[in-house]
């Protein structure tokens, strides 16, 4: 069958004009060509060879009409079997580059499973113009955390790094059932992943859970209700967790709030959610996480978290009157050392990093921060742009090339840029102390 | 015990799952629309039998 680029109304000349039989399918916003990993780009169709492959198809007879849909997606062609093997693959590389037919003939009549080559990876040309321009507009932190940073930064990105198959692996992220969380959660089971979607709401993470399985075809999601502010759900959840192995734990539950709240064991709630919780279920999983092959922890950050400096007795008791945007600042700082220290600490037997995912369009931002919302709007990134560096830094191989790092669009980033924010040795030391002591009796190790 | 009757159901439900291609993955669960308006869940495409899939540039 045939999947083009433009409308039905075209789509029905097309097959008019050619007499084509057969399924004819239009995808005019390109997702099967994303996910079939098809090229595109201008240098691709402006190839040198763009002339002698127009001649060589006038001489043949073909005779090009009024076109419709993107100019620049080149196409492929695809073989697939009952089960799902791949038998035959083939991406253009330039406009009328086409494959022999005959080996499409003997991939049908000699039906071996091919081996699926890596996606290809942009131009250099591409690349190095994601890297520079990337550069470019990092001093200037707006064009950097919205929109822009991403779409300049993604030049670069190697479409491979996520080509990974993560079937033997379960994954548990907190904060899943929406925005980030949910965009990460879906990566993950689209890759294969088994992934345990650690929510506070039952409806919304049963919703987030048929979102996703609607959407990869997966079987393998599963919900698990948890508070993360209330150390008391997150030791029991961490119960549920306890009969399975645990490859892989996100951090990424969040809250802002507007107004001083304490939680069942009398915490700051800010603090709770992005500092006791997510250290109990990690010292909770440790085991497990070094037991696996592969284990890594990933905490979800903010920019925010450039504004301060780590103030530890301000994350017990925030000053007043409370300020909700400096105690989510405040603990997202927390949260980048706090991984650096569980990195020092898992060194050698799982990978930690850290990361923050830009300005981005999720519901937390939209209800937390409307007046930021009503201004970024059309600059915001969508979650899944927001969600990509969490993604590429669970699945890829680069993401366990090093531990204890920060980052922002797959590069690895300072986390200070004022000299005022920078914390001693003694600061890093008592924020342990502090995750240490507020769960007395809840650890034996 | 949820999880590990979860987990079991799982394991069954997850073999075909456990044996689709990357590509499978990638692309069956996509549904695209033919020339006369109706949907293809693409993974349908080859369900019974091989199926060539020649996504070109454009139309026309």
């Amino acid at each position: 069958m045939i999947i083009g680029n433009g409308s039905a109304a075209f789509a029905q000349t097309f097959r008019e004009d050619l007499d084509v039989p057969g399924t004819i399918l239009i995808d005019p916003d390109l997702l099967s060509y994303r996910a079939a990993g098809l090229r595109r780009g201008r240098a691709e169709i402006l190839s040198p060879r763009l002339f002698t492959n127009a001649a060589r198809a006038l001489q043949s007879g073909y005779r090009q009409n009024s076109v419709e849909g993107d100019p620049w997606q080149l196409g492929g062609i695809f073989v697939m079997r009952p089960g799902g093997d791949l038998l035959y693959q083939y991406r253009s590389r330039e406009a009328g580059d086409h494959p022999d037919p005959a080996n499409i003939l003997a991939a049908l009549e000699n039906p071996e499973p091919v081996a699926e080559e890596s996606l290809p990876d942009p131009p250099a040309v591409q690349r190095l113009a994601g890297w520079a321009l990337g550069a470019a507009v990092d001093p200037t932190i707006l064009f950097s955390f919205d929109r822009t940073g991403f779409l300049l930064r993604s030049l670069a990105f190697s479409p491979a790094d996520l080509a990974v198959d993560l079937q033997s692996r379960h994954c548990v992220i907190t904060g899943a059932n929406s925005g980030i969380g949910l965009e990460t959660a879906m990566g993950l089971a689209d890759l294969g992943a088994r992934v345990s979607l650690l929510c506070r709401n039952p409806e919304r993470a049963a919703a987030a859970k048929a979102e996703i399985e609607e959407a990869t075809g997966s079987r393998r999601v599963e919900t698990v209700q948890v508070d993360m502010s209330d150390l008391d759900s997150v030791e029991r959840a961490a119960d549920l967790l306890a009969a399975d192995p645990v490859d892989m734990l996100i951090h990424n539950a969040g809250v802002l709030a507007d107004r001083l709240e304490k939680t069942a064991q009398d915490l700051e709630l800010a603090f709770a959610t992005h500092i006791a919780g997510p250290h109990l279920l990690t010292r909770r999983l440790e085991t497990k996480l070094c037991d696996s092959s592969d284990g890594r922890v990933l905490w979800v950050s903010s920019g925010g978290m450039y504004t301060t400096r780590l103030d530890n007795e301000r994350l017990l008791s925030p000053a007043e009157p409370y300020d909700g945007v400096m105690a989510y600042a405040q603990t997202k700082r927390a949260q980048v050392i706090l991984a650096e220290l569980w990195a020092e600490r898992l060194q050698g037997k799982a990978t930690v990093h850290s990361m923050h995912p830009g300005w981005a369009d999720t519901p937390a931002v939209r209800s937390s921060l409307p007046l930021f919302y009503r201004i970024m709007g059309p600059l915001l990134r969508s979650p899944a742009e927001g969600a990509d560096t969490l993604l590429w830094l669970a699945a890829s191989e680069a993401g366990r090339k090093s531990s204890g790092k920060f980052y922002l669009d797959r590069i690895e980033r300072r986390t200070h840029l004022l000299p005022l924010t920078r914390e001693t040795a003694q600061d890093r030391h008592r924020l342990w102390e502090i995750c240490e002591d507020v769960l007395p009796g809840r650890d034996s190790m | 015990m949820g999880l590990l009757v979860m987990q079991a159901c799982d394991t069954v439900a997850s073999g075909y799952h456990n044996n689709m291609s990357w590509m499978e993955r990638r692309l069956g669960p996509i549904s695209l629309l033919d020339d006369s308006g109706e949907p293809h869940r693409l993974d349908s495409l080859w369900e019974t039998r091989p199926a060539v899939l020649l996504f070109v540039r454009h139309f026309g």
